[in-house]
């Protein structure tokens, strides 16, 4: 008994010594790592880049990394790093890693986090260790009164969209009964809100579904019956999809028009070439495929694709830091002075980002895009009227 | 069966016997060490000081999860195994398939996300709270809030049993989701809650000690969970435990042997549900913002998966299933970058993407097959039900 007892004591007792020599070894290694600090410079990407919500944010990662491609070709020794942060776009994830990012010194601006809920997990971490980040796509208005310094958007947000939706069916759809559906989310819910207002008595009817629905039978019944002649979903695409080829199917002939959770590639490829015919999105970002400068071509020779949604708009975000980087702001307090007094063109979406004290892009450029399918692809981008 | 697999058995059995026949103070000391490590997982200076061989030279770290905090993943691992370890109790000692354990979850979040945010409709439009109550006040009423949704929820289901009642519990998780996601009166629906309390306690230079960082966190979910394991152990040592093996065994028998088996049926679901809601609401101070997309039917099936894999009624067979289902995908995120895997590779001009960061819950489920392939007792089985799997192979194809 006695034996053994010695035995375990004995144990720890190396493995004590185990550890504390390694202890000692480790004392030289800062040395060796600390090194210079402008080279070797990061920029995260703070997205959903698996899962459900991928194909919303995987081209804008596609764009960032890019950017940051060629700013490393064009300045030798630069050696810029994108690091992407796979939040799976849920709230329950993204803490980890806006502290991993947090703690990463190297990381001196984030691009994202792309979803608004998301942004409520991780945009306090990123605060509090004063890590600026331009998000490219979280479009919730109430996030910019949470006091958050860091805290830049790049596009418009929702209360800028709906307006345009509804001007858009008043205006050019000459929608005068007009049913409205919405998933329930904040943003499906806000958008609807906003298309609400404007449009006044031409609502016929309102209903909701819920995420992961699959069957829409008594929305699709009720759309028949209220004699609408344009639908309106707030909402993504995961259901709309499904929800338009059902519309569809039932009969219904008129518009159908969602805002941005819609606007992508699987919005076309699961609802059918036929059904989806005519359908229209909008989004706060012009078309990435029509951006200017070589932007579409450099794209489609890295990663063989169309840039997607978004793709454009990360582009030149991203841009925005390298710029930080280029006028030597290597820290992050630097660097969030720097996007306090930023006032530069983009060169692939030709917005002029500056941003206001809230952290919103200056409403003069914010602008609202149309898209229409056609053909199996989202054709005929036009600029949506600011009022 | 080959000499080979006896002779391992044989091994595998002196261990753990041997470690029971130490004299006491040996079992303790050894205990105690394990636990101090346990506290020091989340320091980054002790992996570097276990002089792990760093093989790419890059600062790579073994066990560290480079691509996300590792305190951060811990206390995701820990509130994991707090659900874990109550659905054991549900699932592995009492054989009651819920499907739905995410639900208690979700509740114990939510109430004390709803008590403690200024932001809360509570206090901001109903006035019914003048200010947001603390933290520790809130936590004993998630606990008996889960608790009792749980027997609101056992009441009229546990008539049920295997199947049907694993579609009922299901659709239990599902209705708390979608009302958490509808309803907008005091839920806020789909916007949220933020700005939810934390446990008390201030740092000598008045800085918050629990505010938006893990470490802290990490160590009170441990001291939770050791907590619970005491709690469990004595349970289901006790005659309630013995009472919940009768009936997984065979109800009728129990029933017949005169163990009141609804009673103690929900017993067994009133403690889940306590276990499952104190994680709730350790996560919801944490997280600081609680809304209904955290609790997707996903997360009730990986609690599940946490327990089939450790092994059913087992402790020890909960603690490490669950911390094996976050933490393995979690450390799969960073093993690419630190490799130097190539993240993309082209076919015939298709870009295909290849980076573990993207495939890791494919390789996670993969294991997961193999896993119940080889070991349907799980990875740290309860000896009993081994013994009767095995009993039940035999019955099915003869061993060789």
């Amino acid at each position: 008994m006695r034996q053994r007892l010695a035995r375990v004591l004995g144990g720890v007792a190396i493995l004590a010594l185990v550890a504390g020599g390694a202890a000692a070894c480790k004392k030289e290694e800062p040395a060796t790592n600390g090194g210079s600090t402008v080279s070797g410079l990061k920029i995260g990407f703070f997205g959903a880049l698996t899962g459900d919500a991928a194909g919303l944010v995987t081209p804008g990662k596609n764009g960032a990394e890019l950017a940051i491609a060629e700013y490393n070709a064009a300045n030798p020794g630069a050696n810029v790093t994108l690091v992407p942060f796979d939040s799976q776009g849920s709230g329950d994830k993204a803490a980890p890693l806006a502290t991993a990012a947090v703690a990463d010194e190297k990381i001196i601006g984030v691009v994202g986090p792309a979803f608004s809920g998301e942004s409520e997990v991780a945009n306090p971490i990123f605060d509090k260790a004063g890590l600026p980040i331009i998000t490219q796509s979280a479009t919730r208005p109430s996030l910019n009164s949470k006091g958050w310094k860091i805290f830049h958007r790049g596009v418009g947000n929702d209360l800028s969209q709906g307006p345009a939706i509804g001007r858009y069916l008043k205006d050019v759809a000459k929608a005068d009964k007009v049913y409205l559906v919405d998933d329930q989310s904040a943003y499906g819910t806000g958008l609807r809100d906003e298309v609400e207002k404007i449009l006044g008595a031409a609502v016929v009817g309102k209903n909701k579904v819920t995420e992961k629905q699959v069957e829409f039978g008594p929305v699709v019944t009720a759309v028949k019956n209220s004699g609408a002649t344009a639908v309106f979903y707030g909402g993504y695409t995961p259901e709309a999809a499904p929800f338009l080829k059902q519309l569809r199917a039932g009969g219904f002939k008129g518009t159908f028009i969602g805002g941005d959770g819609l606007y992508d590639a699987n919005m076309l490829s699961v609802t059918g070439k036929a059904d989806v015919e005519g359908a229209v999105v909008t989004c706060p970002c012009g078309p990435a495929t029509a951006a200017k400068g070589n932007f579409v071509a450099d794209f489609k020779a890295k990663f063989g694709t169309d840039p997607g949604v978004y793709a454009d708009v990360a582009y030149d975000l991203t841009k925005v830091f390298l710029e930080g980087f280029k006028a030597g702001k290597t820290t992050r307090a630097d660097m969030q002075a720097f996007l306090g007094t930023y006032n530069g063109v983009g060169t692939a979406t030709g917005v002029t980002y500056k941003w206001e004290a809230n952290g919103e892009l200056d409403p003069a450029q914010v602008s609202i895009w149309a898209f229409v399918a056609k053909d199996g692809a989202w054709a005929n981008p036009t600029q949506l009227p600011k009022s | 069966m080959t000499t080979e697999t006896v002779k391992k058995q044989r091994w595998k059995l002196n261990l753990r016997d041997r470690f029971q026949d130490l004299p006491k103070p040996a079992r303790i000391a050894a205990m105690v060490v394990f636990v101090v490590l346990l506290y020091l997982l989340p320091t980054k200076a002790f992996y570097e000081n276990l002089g792990f061989p760093i093989p790419m030279g890059s600062g790579y770290l073994p066990f560290y999860t480079t691509g996300s905090d590792m305190a951060g993943v811990l206390f995701q691992c820990g509130y994991y195994i707090l659900l874990a370890l109550g659905l054991n109790v549900v699932l592995g000692y009492a054989g009651l398939l819920d499907l739905g354990f995410f639900g208690f979850f979700a509740v114990g979040a939510y109430t004390v996300a709803l008590l403690t945010s200024p932001e809360s409709k509570l206090i901001t439009e109903y006035n019914w709270l003048e200010s947001p109550w603390p933290w520790l006040v809130t936590v004993p009423i998630a606990i008996a809030l889960a608790m009792l949704s749980g027997v609101l929820l056992g009441w009229p289901t546990l008539r049920l049993r295997g199947d049907y009642l694993a579609i009922v519990t299901l659709g239990f998780a599902e209705i708390i989701r979608i009302v958490a996601k509808n309803q907008d009166w005091i839920l806020n629906g789909d916007r949220g809650i933020p700005s939810v309390g934390h446990p008390p306690g201030t740092y000598a230079d008045g800085e918050p000690i629990f505010e938006l960082e893990f470490k802290p966190y990490y160590w009170l979910v441990l001291t939770v969970i050791i907590g619970v394991i005491f709690l469990i152990r004595n349970l289901a040592n006790s005659r309630v435990g013995r009472a919940w093996v009768a009936i997984r065994e065979d109800e009728d028998a129990a029933e017949l042997m005169g163990v009141p088996t609804f009673k103690f049926k929900l017993w067994a679901f009133a403690i889940g549900a306590a276990i499952g809601g104190l994680s709730g609401s350790l996560w919801a101070g944490q997280a600081n913002f609680v809304n209904s997309a955290t609790f997707s039917l996903e997360n009730s099936i990986l609690v599940l998966a946490a327990v089939l894999l450790g092994g059913a009624g087992s402790i020890g067979g909960a603690i490490l299933g669950g911390f094996i289902v976050i933490y393995l995908p979690e450390w799969l995120r960073s093993v690419g970058d630190v490799f130097g895997w190539p993240t993309q590779v082209t076919v015939g001009g298709i870009h295909i993407d290849v980076s573990p960061t993207s495939l890791r819950f494919v390789i996670f489920g993969a294991l997961l097959i193999v896993v119940m392939i080889y070991r349907p007792q799980g990875l740290w089985p309860n000896r009993r039900r081994a013994a009767e799997l095995k009993d039940r192979q035999k019955e099915v194809a003869p061993v060789e």
